[in-house]
């Protein structure tokens, strides 16, 4: 009846990784790299429709801190990835992913950021919806943003070239 | 994985049960997705928490987790209604999923099947009833629930349904089901009592023609205290999963507030926490936030229906503090800590020694 620190995260992981495997949302798979650390998962993504993405399947890691979900985890892209909101190192910058409290971009409203309603599959669902819409204002990676505002059509030459690549091609 | 196996959630429920599965979703915390332990309300924007949850969120930031508007401590309330809502179900939730999940066997077989079978058993009631007969399994879907827009089935009147069921019941009793059959149903046998129109007494619906008959003689008056007592005996309701504490939990320790951390120096903040009681190990910040947490702890306690000890609270804190990875005992190198060190590595301390006279023995030999 009485959840520890801990063990509280570990369970909650544990039902969102069920709830997950059992229905999770179109172009979406996600759980944890091996069955003895649930504090890491990996995530595959497929590239929505309709944008520059499309086809293209790509993979990331979920850290979750151990007072999950007091605080969001970090993800980061493992595959390729050009994108103004993922840092060149793959880090995903999103306000869903930012601590309550915690501003770093100066940008954002609170409601936008992380709450422990908040789960994995709604990050995944606003990291979907981020690729397909960009926020140039964050700006995570400046050349990525630059080139999407001004020339749109190298953009999306390169975001091909990363949708090849992550395939494999 | 252990706790894997014990793991329950909304989707225990089939898929065909929607309802089932968005009430277990509703009863339990959004924070932790677990069945609230303690719900507490928030009194402007109502929504409902367990006590530690929201306790553990505020101290983060000082709203609601669902909507963000502005919340404190202060503006919570319990919500009781939510905790028992949530024990009956719990109590009634395994029962009530052996019960949809486990069909019959009969109803793996294709409808063909249902048919002959059933016209086996038509031939051997044919001349008994001289009512039309109807496939009453065909009406039943897989799901188990009466399909009355089946052809055919107009003009059967609704006693008529209720018999045929009656049939099923008792046809496809499960035989391993022996034990809920003899185990008298609660809840069943408190809405079965009704009122004798002589004694005004309640009486299970069962025994009512018996007593009445009795009762109209005149050779039973009253029920006894006795006979009333048995009879409360059997219509008790089932036992919910957290029987309340009968012994009242000891308090010892004293009622912690929030502090000021930046205000306080770190020998300050030690002092603070050794008449807590609780321990006062490591540095600022782990002391910190051990602090925080045993006021959460505390006060979500103080909550809880069933409040537990003190000694009990300690022990959970210790647990905390040990799931959160952080070892306060590490700086605190006792005598204690080191017969632990010595138990925990004895096997590896053996090992190395075995290694070393080996050799040893090699070297000398050489």
């Amino acid at each position: 009846m009485y959840k520890s620190g801990g063990s509280t995260a570990l369970k909650r992981l544990m039902t969102e990784y069920r709830e997950l495997s059992l229905n999770a949302p179109e172009g979406i798979t996600a759980g944890p790299i091996s069955e003895d650390n649930y504090f890491e998962w990996e995530a595959v993504i497929a590239g929505p429709s309709d944008t520059p993405f499309e086809g293209g399947v790509f993979t990331a890691t979920l850290s979750f801190p151990k007072d999950y979900p007091l605080n969001p985890p970090v993800m980061k892209f493992t595959s390729p990835m050009f994108h103004p909101n993922v840092y060149p190192n793959g880090t995903v910058c999103i306000s869903i992913l930012h601590p309550p409290g915690d501003d770093p971009n100066h940008y954002e409203s609170s409601s936008e950021r992380w709450s422990p309603v908040q789960s994995v599959e709604k990050i995944l669902l606003s990291v979907l919806s981020m690729i397909a819409e960009p926020n140039d204002e964050s700006g995570a990676n400046v050349d990525a943003s630059k080139m999407w505002r001004e020339d749109r059509d190298q953009y999306n030459k390169v975001v091909e070239g990363i949708v090849a690549k992550s395939l494999g091609l | 994985m252990l706790i894997e196996e014990t793991l329950e959630d909304p989707t225990d429920w089939p898929q065909d049960y929607v309802h089932l599965r968005h009430l277990d979703q509703q009863l339990r915390c959004p924070i932790c997705k677990e069945y609230f332990v303690t719900a507490m309300a928030a009194t402007e924007c109502g929504h409902t928490f367990c006590s530690l949850c929201v306790r553990r969120c505020l101290s983060q930031e000082s709203k609601c987790p669902s909507c963000r508007a502005p919340l404190t401590e202060g503006e919570l309330f319990p919500n009781r209604l939510v905790d028992s809502l949530m024990r009956t179900f719990r109590s009634g939730r395994q029962q009530l999923l052996d019960t949809l999940t486990a069909k019959p066997e009969h109803m793996n077989l294709n409808s063909d099947d249902y048919c002959k079978r059933c016209h086996t058993k038509k031939e051997n009631n044919d001349e008994q009833r001289k009512r039309p007969r109807v496939c009453t399994r065909s009406m039943r879907k897989a799901d188990g629930k009466v399909d009355l827009t089946m052809p055919g089935v107009e003009n059967i009147t609704a006693s008529d349904i209720e018999e045929m069921l009656k049939d099923e019941d008792s046809d496809f009793e499960p035989a391993s089901n022996g034990n809920t059959t003899q185990k008298p149903n609660s809840l069943l046998a408190a809405a079965n009592s009704v009122t004798c129109p002589n004694c005004k007494l309640p009486v299970t619906q069962s025994q009512i023609n018996r007593h009445l008959d009795q009762c109209l003689s005149g050779k039973s008056t009253k029920p006894t205290v006795e006979s009333m007592k048995k009879q409360f005996a059997t219509a008790k309701p089932n036992k919910p999963i957290f029987m309340l504490n009968s012994q009242p939990a000891k308090f010892t320790l004293p009622r912690p507030t929030k502090l000021a951390y930046s205000l306080l120096s770190e020998s300050k903040l030690r002092r603070t926490l050794k008449e807590l009681g609780i321990p006062a190990k490591g540095d600022k910040q782990q002391m910190q936030a051990r602090h925080i947490e045993w006021v959460n702890m505390y006060m979500a306690n103080a909550d809880s229906e069933i409040p537990v000890s003190h000694k009990v609270l300690l022990k959970r804190l210790a647990a905390w503090e040990e799931a959160l990875g952080r070892q306060a005992d590490k700086l605190d190198s006792t005598a204690d800590s080191q017969e632990d060190h010595a138990t925990k590595y004895a096997d590896s301390f053996a090992e190395l020694v075995a290694q070393a006279q080996a050799n040893r023995k090699s070297l000398q030999s050489q």
